[in-house]
């Protein structure tokens, strides 16, 4: 009867040290393998985020590198022809007729002050005064407004729901798209009629822009249209868009989230 | 964890009705078997919905309550069938059984969500994982006492009894840690 209950009782242990064993090795194990897996979770998070950053970081040059060869171009094509004119004009001055040296230096007159009011265009086509000082609405109808100035264009533009103040930077990159659009309807669309729409939510900011120009095959996209610096800009923004394109003319919708971090906290002054 | 305490005071409380019978010798029969019984249909229903709570995975969700369901009509079925015999150890053995598969369910739904959970701070895994203590520790006791040793001396059943109620406490330990756990918790947010 002893042994039979000795033996009874070594089993029982044996089983129970056993499954001690078996237990402390699975949670041991599952623990391991869990972090394991967590380690290389947060490293994939730390590796997309560093992508996002340089992605944005290159969109950034890229658009930089853009604006300095429009400066560059504009320079070189507009406002240096003009002064080297003007340098022409006065070098080949001779001095015998007064009527010739005041017709010359009237001329370069013309042409220096032309310069100067191409330097003045560029500068304020580069800057961010007026949308400091108005904000995004009025930035944008400043901006047509120049256009239907030319009489050749019709412009049109609405803004549906209240204004929010987005900060500075948000802005200026919503006008920069604004102003791509411009150049690409004026260079390529042929067409006569522009308009720009902005929605206001309270979550999102709808920026819609349509002409009526010839349109292009959004598959592939046109050289130097900028199309792919409208889009890298809304990226920067955390937005989205979507461009449609037919014969009877393009479409550019940009949605861009509105947030805590892209609300203006405090108004611009002038507003 | 929200409501998990009542787990910890009813079984308190059976465990007392568990001393009473002990001290009785098994003398007190009838009630006292059918709230032995019962206990074990209380002790699964409730573990079983706290592990089908905290798994996040609705796969995982949907098959672990068919699970559950299927076992509760299997217990309930034998409960019935052995409502006059003065032996739980049936009962016992299959809803253990089948909260072992629930606790591997959960640890298998840890792999299937994204891992950003700190095991160490999550209670309940620590719930859980006493709780598998526990069982891993009882089922294979239970089974060999129960059915090979069954006709052993009463010290062979004290020695299991032992063991089963350090398991057992040891599982308290770890609900404890896990009540320690989810104050952290909510001082934290």
């Amino acid at each position: 009867m002893f042994d039979q209950s000795k033996g009874g009782v070594l089993v029982l242990l044996l089983v129970f040290v056993s499954m001690l064993v078996i237990f402390v090795v699975f949670i041991v194990t599952l623990i391991y393998r869990y972090q394991k897996k967590q380690i290389a979770y947060f490293k994939e998070i730390e590796e997309l985020k560093i992508t996002h950053q340089n992605t944005l970081l290159q969109s950034q040059l890229e658009v930089q590198e853009q604006t300095f060869q429009h400066i560059a171009r504009e320079i070189h094509d507009n406002i240096g022809q003009k002064l080297t004119l003007a340098k022409l004009y006065l070098n080949t001055l001779t001095y015998t007729s007064m009527d010739e040296v005041k017709s010359s230096v009237l001329d370069s007159l013309s042409l220096i002050t032309d310069s100067i009011d191409s330097l003045s265009d560029v500068s304020r086509s580069m800057g961010t005064e007026v949308l400091l000082n108005n904000g995004l609405v009025k930035g944008i109808e400043l901006e047509l407004g120049k256009l239907q100035k030319s009489g050749l264009y019709q412009c049109d533009f609405k803004v549906n729901g209240q204004e929010i103040f987005l900060n500075a930077n948000t802005e200026i990159v919503i006008f920069r798209i604004v102003q791509e659009c411009i150049n690409n309807f004026l260079k390529h669309a042929n067409g006569t009629c522009e308009s720009i729409q902005l929605h206001y939510t309270t979550d999102e900011l709808e920026l819609v822009i349509k002409d009526n120009g010839q349109g292009f095959e959004t598959n592939s996209t046109p050289n130097g249209s900028g199309l792919i610096n409208i889009k890298k800009r809304a990226a920067m923004l955390n937005g989205v868009c979507i461009i449609e394109s037919s014969g009877t003319g393009t479409t550019i919708t940009i949605k861009i989230p509105i947030n805590e971090n892209t609300r203006q906290a405090i108004p611009y002054s002038g507003r | 964890m929200q409501g998990f305490y009542w787990y910890s005071v009813i079984a308190i409380i059976l465990s007392g009705i568990g001393i009473v019978q002990f001290i009785s010798n098994n003398s007190i029969t009838g009630l006292l078997f059918l709230i032995n019984k019962v206990s074990y249909i209380f002790h699964y229903v409730f573990l079983g919905a706290f592990i089908s709570r905290v798994v996040k995975s609705h796969r995982v969700k949907r098959v672990l309550l068919f699970f559950l369901v299927i076992f509760l009509i299997v217990i309930t079925y034998i409960l019935i069938r052995t409502l006059n015999q003065h032996q739980s150890y049936v009962i016992q053995s299959i809803t253990n059984f089948a909260l072992v598969f629930c606790c591997l369910f959960y640890y298998f739904d840890l792999f299937e969500n994204i891992p950003v959970k700190n095991l160490f701070k999550e209670p309940a895994f620590w719930v859980i994982t006493g709780l598998f203590l526990c069982l891993t520790i009882s089922v294979p006791l239970n089974t060999v006492r129960n059915f090979y040793l069954r006709n052993s001396s009463d010290g062979i059943n004290l020695y299991a009894g032992a063991i089963s109620g350090f398991a057992y406490g040891i599982m308290h330990l770890f609900f404890v840690k896990a009540y320690l756990c989810s104050i952290n918790l909510k001082a934290a947010y």
